[in-house]
């Protein structure tokens, strides 16, 4: 093993290599910066380039290389101007936006990109510790197990509604809702699409993403006649965001294991991470009143579990030749043109490949990290520019995000239609996360739980993963509840 | 002196219409030839990113255009659902008759069309075929530990699983099922093929089929699962000592509409994965592209890279052939429609008519 890690180390090491893999983390950082195309969308555009090249350890620099860095660079937008960068950026907004508004903008990018890292470099050492154990480990999860995480995921509507838990969950319902519109995957029968074309897709997730923060945001900036930050001093914050990370580093490895976690379920989606590592850290830190109003460790925890998520989707890979994700999904095709036999051989014949995937997962996200860290203190500075200035600047950046996905018109009228539903919800104290989380997870609740059903009946609730993760879910709600009744706050301060 | 007048005066009109026409005829062919020039392919695919569908796109999208006059660019729109319903429906509803549209299917949509219903908005019969890949018949895994109880009615009944329920090779289970009293039930609504691979390492189903060669023998290697059966006429390359569906039907092989119907719903399997265009598309483009396609079946790296995704028992079909094809196997009378509605709902599968 350890002749095949040197092996894969010296391959990616090349300047050829090196110089793919500083390609692929310049487009995937590119990309992540700006909201709405995202990691998948690229890696689909550069397959026909990819495909022709002779060279497997070239393809999987310069893939790789895109796919591990497109969360890092994400958290500009999700920061500065509430726009989400990607999907999995979209937790990061809830305490990063009202740190730039606090004029900390340095601070929380900086505590992001350090988080990035560490989450970067985990994830990979996760990843190659849990080699022996790839394949028990991605069988221990079936159908059931799947439907009570999706449910666990929903229980988070409780930590996000802040004061308004009736609003959160009528938010959460309307979230699920909206995932059901569009042709059912089983049978393509049409659910409230009423006969149009463009509905039996569902809705996409990054136009009501787009809509339910970036535009309201723009409306109050323009309406309050200010830029968005309050100060206009960078002061100390890029130090003092470094600082966070280590001062918070046990939370941060905490949240870079529940990235692994999220992106080796093949099923759950990458959009889930960031929520579940948000969700983790108020219901296990202590001091959570600041939670929604900018505290850095609401920006840490998504932003390393998103990093890591990139090495954890690579472990079904690895193990059996199943894609984590549809960026996984996508490299595989590439991987298979150029003669990688992605499944068993993976871990035997070709595992110097492994190695150089593993390799390229860290490499990466130090080039991304140094790269990003380069920029924190100019970018930052667009807090500071008058809100004439930068309210175009964010809706053209929406726009942009929402119409670049397919080119369809009928985006931007949906856009505007959440845009419209997001303002509303702000405007009267109604909680938006919750309804973000519930398109998320809504889908993927309803899928597990048909299966579950149809394969088990009731039985399935007395699986022992099953009980398990019910004994967990129920643990995780129930100890804010206890935690607050010893004192502290049990979830976000203000409604998200 | 009029006359000849006149006549000379026709004259010159005939020659100048008919060098006219001619530069027209010209211009045409020139249009032809550089329509694609700097132009750009949508190419829709019934499938998520990396199953063996989109696969096939991928690779006719890397290949096709290199024979294809002016060398367009090409894209590719991934629309899963349904067994290819929401593919098929979106891409008979709005793909427009210009070149610059193509539909990437797999034999589930011709399927779904010959089981009918009401969400079905399309007719396949209608696109007009490009060109197929056939990837050689399905083959049937099942858990070793579980194939006992096959054969066993008291036995828990093993499971079948599908995305959908209308893969071709579930009617050979189906058919197992009623005529040789197999103990199977089915489970559909996975998302793909990859989910499904989970499940039946998993034991969450104990029986899936697949073309891919290679995924078979991934399987066969870690020894849990063998072959039942190849939904194939003759046994496949590499796969000599599997029988087929036929072969393990024996003298139990149902004939009249019940066999109809078995076959409307297996048959498109022998299609497999096949490009069309939309219904109208000029005959000049569509010459274009099918002589594209039989050009790009010759090429050595498209052969190597085919032969990477498909294995090695692959191989084309020309767009005339193919359009046939789906002609034929999307054909059923009334009495086998009834029949295969029927044996689907005796066996808790979709049947298009309402929600299930």
């Amino acid at each position: 093993m350890l002749e095949a890690a040197i092996e894969g180390l010296q391959s990616i090491l090349t300047p050829h290599s090196l110089a793919m893999m500083s390609l692929g983390v310049f487009i995937g950082s590119l990309v992540g910066f700006l909201p709405g195309i995202g990691g998948p969308t690229t890696l689909a555009i550069m397959l026909p380039f990819v495909m022709v090249m002779k060279d497997p350890v070239t393809v999987i620099a310069l893939l790789v290389g895109i796919d591990a860095v497109g969360n890092t660079a994400s958290a500009f937008p999700s920061i500065l101007i509430s726009v989400p960068g990607g999907a999995g950026s979209q937790a990061t907004i809830l305490d990063g936006y009202p740190m730039a508004k606090r004029g900390e903008a340095a601070r929380a990018l900086s505590a992001s990109f350090m988080a990035s890292l560490v989450g970067g470099i985990v994830g990979p050492l996760i990843l190659l510790a849990s080699l022996p154990i790839l394949r028990p480990l991605v069988l221990a999860f079936g159908s059931p197990e799947f439907f009570v995480l999706t449910l666990w995921g929903l229980a988070m509507v409780g930590v996000l509604s802040g004061n308004a838990p009736v609003k959160g969950l009528i938010a959460g319902i309307l979230g699920v809702f909206i995932a059901t519109v569009g042709l059912d995957m089983k049978s393509g029968i049409e659910r409230f699409a009423f006969g149009e074309p463009y509905l039996w897709e569902g809705i996409s997730l990054i136009l009501v993403a787009l809509g339910i923060f970036g535009v309201p945001e723009c409306i109050d900036l323009a309406s309050r006649k200010s830029s968005i930050a309050e100060r206009h001093e960078l002061g100390s914050g890029f130090k003092q965001g470094i600082l966070d990370v280590f001062r918070n580093l046990w939370l941060t490895v905490r949240s870079s294991a529940i990235g692994i976690w999220v992106g080796f379920l093949p099923g759950l989606g990458s959009s889930v991470a960031d929520w579940f590592a948000y969700a983790h850290t108020i219901q296990t830190e202590k001091n959570t009143e600041n939670f929604g109003k900018g505290d850095v460790r609401g920006v840490i925890a998504p932003e390393a579990s998103n990093n890591a998520k990139e090495a954890g989707s690579y472990i079904p890979t690895l193990a059996f030749g199943i894609p984590g994700g549809t960026s996984t999904a996508l490299i595989l095709v590439a991987f298979t043109a150029v003669g990688i036999n992605p499944g068993p051989e993976m871990l035997t014949t070709q595992l110097n490949f492994t190695f150089a995937i593993i390799w390229t997962l860290a490499i990466a996200n130090i080039i991304a990290v140094a790269f990003c860290m380069a920029f924190v203190k100019p970018i930052a500075r667009c807090c500071f520019l008058p809100f004439y200035t930068i309210v175009p600047l964010i809706l053209v950046f929406v726009f942009i995000g929402a119409f670049a996905a397919n080119f369809n018109y009928y985006d931007l009228l949906l856009l505007m239609v959440f845009s419209a539903l997001g303002f509303i919800m702000r405007r009267h104290g109604w909680p938006r996360a919750p309804l973000l989380l519930g398109v998320v997870l809504g889908t993927k609740m309803e899928l597990y739980l048909w299966l579950s059903y149809t394969r088990y009946g009731l039985e399935w609730l007395l699986r022992p993963g099953v009980v398990i993760l019910f004994i967990l879910l129920l643990a995780s709600v129930l100890y804010p509840v206890w935690q607050g009744r010893r004192g502290g706050v049990s979830r976000v301060a203000e409604a998200v | 002196m009029n006359l000849r007048l006149r006549l000379s005066h026709l004259g010159v009109a005939f020659i100048a219409t008919f060098l006219w026409s001619m530069d027209s005829v010209d211009a045409i062919a020139q249009g032809n030839k550089n329509f694609y020039q700097g132009k750009t392919i949508k190419i829709l695919v019934s499938s998520n990113p990396g199953g063996g569908t989109d696969a096939a796109a991928r690779v006719v999208a890397r290949f096709l255009p290199k024979y294809i006059p002016g060398n367009p660019q090409t894209i590719i729109q991934n629309m899963p659902g349904g067994g290819g319903t929401i593919a098929n429906n979106y891409f008979y509803a709005n793909a427009k008759p210009d070149g610059l549209w193509l539909f990437q299917d797999s034999s589930s949509g011709l399927g779904n069309f010959s089981r009918g219903g009401s969400h079905i908005k399309y007719d396949p019969r209608e696109n007009l075929a490009v060109g197929s890949i056939t990837r050689g018949g399905s083959l049937m895994m099942v858990s070793k530990a579980a194939k006992p109880r096959l054969m066993d009615p008291k036995a828990k009944q093993v499971v079948v699983g599908d995305s959908d329920g209308i893969r071709t090779w579930v009617s050979t289970l189906v058919w197992a099922a009623e005529y040789l009293g197999w103990n199977a039930r089915f489970v559909y609504g996975y998302p793909g093929t990859q989910e499904l691979q989970l499940a039946l390492r998993t034991g969450e189903i104990d029986i899936w089929g697949t073309s891919n060669a290679k995924l078979v023998r991934d399987f066969m290697k870690e020894g849990k699962h063998e072959i039942l059966f190849q939904h194939e006429e003759v046994r496949r390359p590499g796969f000599k000592d599997v029988p087929t569906f036929v072969e393990v039907l024996g003298e139990k092989k149902p004939k009249g509409a019940s066999w109809e119907a078995y076959l409307a719903w297996s048959g498109p399997n022998e299609i497999d994965k096949f490009l069309v265009a939309p219904r109208g598309t000029p005959d000049a483009t569509m010459a274009n592209l099918r002589q594209a396609f039989v050009q790009m079946a010759k090429d050595e790296e498209f052969k190597r890279q085919a032969t990477n995704f498909f294995g090695d028992a692959w191989r084309t079909r020309t767009g005339e052939k193919t359009q046939v094809m789906i002609r034929e196997v999307t054909t059923i009378s009334q009495e086998a429609q009834d029949f295969l509605t029927k044996i689907r709902k005796k066996y808790g599968l979709p049947t298009g008519e309402k929600r299930q």
